[in-house]
């Protein structure tokens, strides 16, 4: 958002962003003289003010300028417009009592001396202070001025989003309608007195001879200070009849060229605190210079009405006030205006929404073409196909390994160990090894022996006994050959530990 | 969206809204489908990971059992060459001068994976010690049942029951 202040004397711009919290950020204010990339010489109010219907193709294009420069600025291209207008510029600024059909339209009638075709006007002030008469504040500018606006931004290609009063702007940017308030702006050759109450209003009152051109051609500074005094009393005779019960000598915030001020003691007695901005607004513009930004950065904050819950105490608002936007463009080229923003909006999102899918595409592409690149390795395919082929042989090869290895019975094994053991005059008549059945271990091996000492036999089993490759030793029988002297006997050994 | 639709006569004058709002259209077409492409592959992927891990599980459990059996020094034989190991442990009993007594194949029904044998010969306690330690074909799988070894007459007579184990 882009506010720009028409002055007889200067252009004010502020660029900020309203956020969704409702703050309004203002990120940016200068001053057209004081900037290198915009005229500072052109006086772009006095073209609006003094067009012709003969020139009026040259002197729109001439206005138009000013939005041509400010596109020219980067930061700025973007932006929708929002105009401020000094109230001089307005035809009436005033308000009315109303019914509840709030058809105002009888009673700008009856006040203003021409055509209401002639003029575009906006309702930014109702009140309903109970049980006193409701009133709306009511803004009306004649329509050549705004046609003139439009048809500049129309030839310049930029949004014109809303013109509004000073006034309004600067009250909205204080946040604080619960008071009663004059105003004073001040210029060359233009001077407005503003009164407002948050009871029943706002009006507004040229007062062409206090602006500057015509102070300075008084001849003596005396005559000077009487007027401006003479001014403001009739001023505030005015607003006591408008404004029922108004308080004496309410303090005037000027809206001034400092010169003008300082010069004339009139105005400093009467000068006000200056102002600041509301909470709601964030700028680094200094607290003392933010009087003479109110103005144009009000403007920004339209779209909210007032009261507002998101605010808090933030604002100082009667219950029975409200205050809208007092854009006075004509409805179609508001709604126009909104439509763009609306279509801008898509257009934005539309972009972020293709970069980000376009990142997710790109990225998706990569991932399926990684994954695509995960394949079995050839030589493990190959060594499973072989393994495959070859399994079952290789498990029947190890199931009979198993079975080999439970038939077997180690009969050498079993023979080497009898001989180990044997000694040296026992001799063997036969061994038996292994064999069939359940008990085979139990009876591995069977000896039948000879010797001459049956000790022998003894001493056999126990070094049979203390072999581990043996189990259980048992002489089953022990025979005497009377003939000869010889014994035999039968020993029975049950399986060890035997290995290959 | 009746303004937007009495909008559309300036819709030529948005022509990169019209661009963003086409591309984004089709780039979400776009990305759905490359997003269900991507499951499918990841899908795909895991599958194969899988199958992978299978393959490589089986390959090593038979890399461990080829070499469980290259641990065994003998190995059964095919069902065709039991006669060739017979063969060799007549010529291996006769090449120790062990004097053959009978050879005969034991009943079959029992036996599984090979053929039972009972063997008997007559000799010295050396010879016949050889020939049961040598017995049969270098590298067939032999098994030793039951061994009755009996000396008569200064000679041993050696009963060997025995299975050649087939493939």
């Amino acid at each position: 958002m882009l506010a720009i202040y028409l002055q007889p004397d200067s252009v004010k711009i502020v660029q900020a962003k309203l956020r969704k919290d409702n703050i309004l950020d203002v990120q940016d204010y200068l001053n057209a003289e004081e900037s290198s990339e915009l005229s500072n010489d052109k006086k772009y109010l006095d073209m609006l003010l003094n067009f012709s219907e003969g020139t009026y193709k040259e002197d729109v294009e001439a206005f138009a300028e000013l939005f041509r420069e400010i596109k020219k600025i980067p930061k700025y291209k973007r932006e929708n417009i929002y105009i401020v207008l000094p109230d001089f510029m307005f035809y009436m600024v005033d308000c009315f009592t109303y019914d509840k059909d709030m058809d105002m339209e009888p009673q700008i009638r009856s006040f203003v001396n021409i055509d209401l075709d002639q003029i575009y006007y906006s309702m930014p002030i109702l009140t309903n202070p109970a049980p006193q008469e409701n009133c709306a504040t009511i803004y009306a500018i004649e329509r050549k001025y705004i046609d003139f606006i439009i048809s500049a931004a129309e030839v310049a290609r930029v949004r014109l989003a809303s013109v509004e009063a000073a006034s309004i702007s600067f009250l909205r940017a204080s946040g604080i309608f619960q008071k009663e308030e004059f105003i004073f702006q001040g210029f060359e050759k233009h001077a407005t007195m503003i009164a407002y109450s948050s009871i029943a209003g706002l009006f507004a009152m040229d007062v062409p001879e206090l602006a500057l051109e015509n102070l300075g051609y008084l001849p003596e500074r005396d005559h000077a200070e009487a007027l401006i005094k003479a001014s403001i009393i009739q001023f505030e005779n005015t607003a006591e009849q408008t404004f029922t019960n108004i308080n004496d000598d309410i303090p005037i915030t000027l809206l001034a060229n400092p010169i003008l001020i300082e010069s004339f003691n009139a105005f400093k007695e009467r000068e006000g605190k200056r102002q600041h901005f509301a909470p709601f607004i964030l700028s680094e513009i200094p607290e003392n210079e933010q009087q003479d930004w109110m103005a144009v950065v009000g403007t920004l904050l339209q779209s909210i009405e007032f009261p507002n819950l998101s605010y808090g105490d933030s604002v100082v608002i009667d219950d029975y006030e409200r205050v809208l936007s007092g854009n006075i463009l004509p409805d179609d080229i508001q709604k126009s205006s909104k439509t763009y923003q609306l279509l801008s909006k898509i257009k934005r999102t539309s972009f972020i929404g293709s970069v980000a899918m376009g990142v997710v595409f790109l990225a998706e592409l990569i991932g399926i073409f990684a994954l695509s690149t995960v394949e079995i390795p050839p030589s493990l395919e190959q060594e499973y196909q072989e393994a495959q082929e070859n399994s079952k042989q290789l498990d029947t090869e190890l199931q009979v390994f198993e079975l080999a290895a439970k038939e077997h019975q180690y009969p050498l094994q079993g023979i080497k160990a009898v001989i180990d053991n044997r000694p040296k005059d026992i001799g063997f008549l036969s061994v038996q090894v292994g064999g069939d059945g359940k008990n085979v271990d139990a009876n591995w091996v069977r000896l039948k022996v000879v010797a001459q000492d049956p000790l022998l036999f003894q001493s056999y089993l126990s070094a049979l006994q203390n072999d581990e490759r043996f189990g259980n030793v048992v002489i089953s029988e022990i025979d005497a050959n009377d003939s000869a002297g010889i014994k035999t006997a039968n020993i029975t050994l049950a399986k060890g530990k035997v290995t290959e | 969206m009746n303004d937007l639709l009495a909008y559309i006569p300036n819709l030529k004058e948005h022509k990169r809204l019209l661009i963003n709002v086409v591309v984004f259209i089709l780039l979400s077409f776009l990305v759905s489908y490359t997003t269900s492409h991507l499951l499918i592959s990841y899908a795909d992927l895991k599958e194969t990971e899988e199958k992978m891990e299978t393959m490589e599980r089986f390959v090593t459990e038979y890399k461990q059992k080829t070499e469980k059996a290259k641990e065994f020094p003998f190995r059964p034989v095919a069902s065709d060459n039991v006669d060739d190991v017979q063969t060799k442990i007549i010529f291996s009993v006769q090449a120790l001068n062990l004097q053959l007594s009978s050879l005969k194949e034991l009943p079959a029904k029992k036996e599984q994976h090979g053929r039972a044998y009972e063997i008997e010969f007559v000799g010295g306690y050396n010879e016949t010690m050889k020939c049961l330690q040598k017995f049969g074909s270098n590298d067939a799988l032999v098994g030793y049942r039951k061994l009755n070894m009996q000396s008569k007459d200064g000679k041993i007579h050696t009963k060997l029951v025995y299975k050649i184990y087939t493939k």
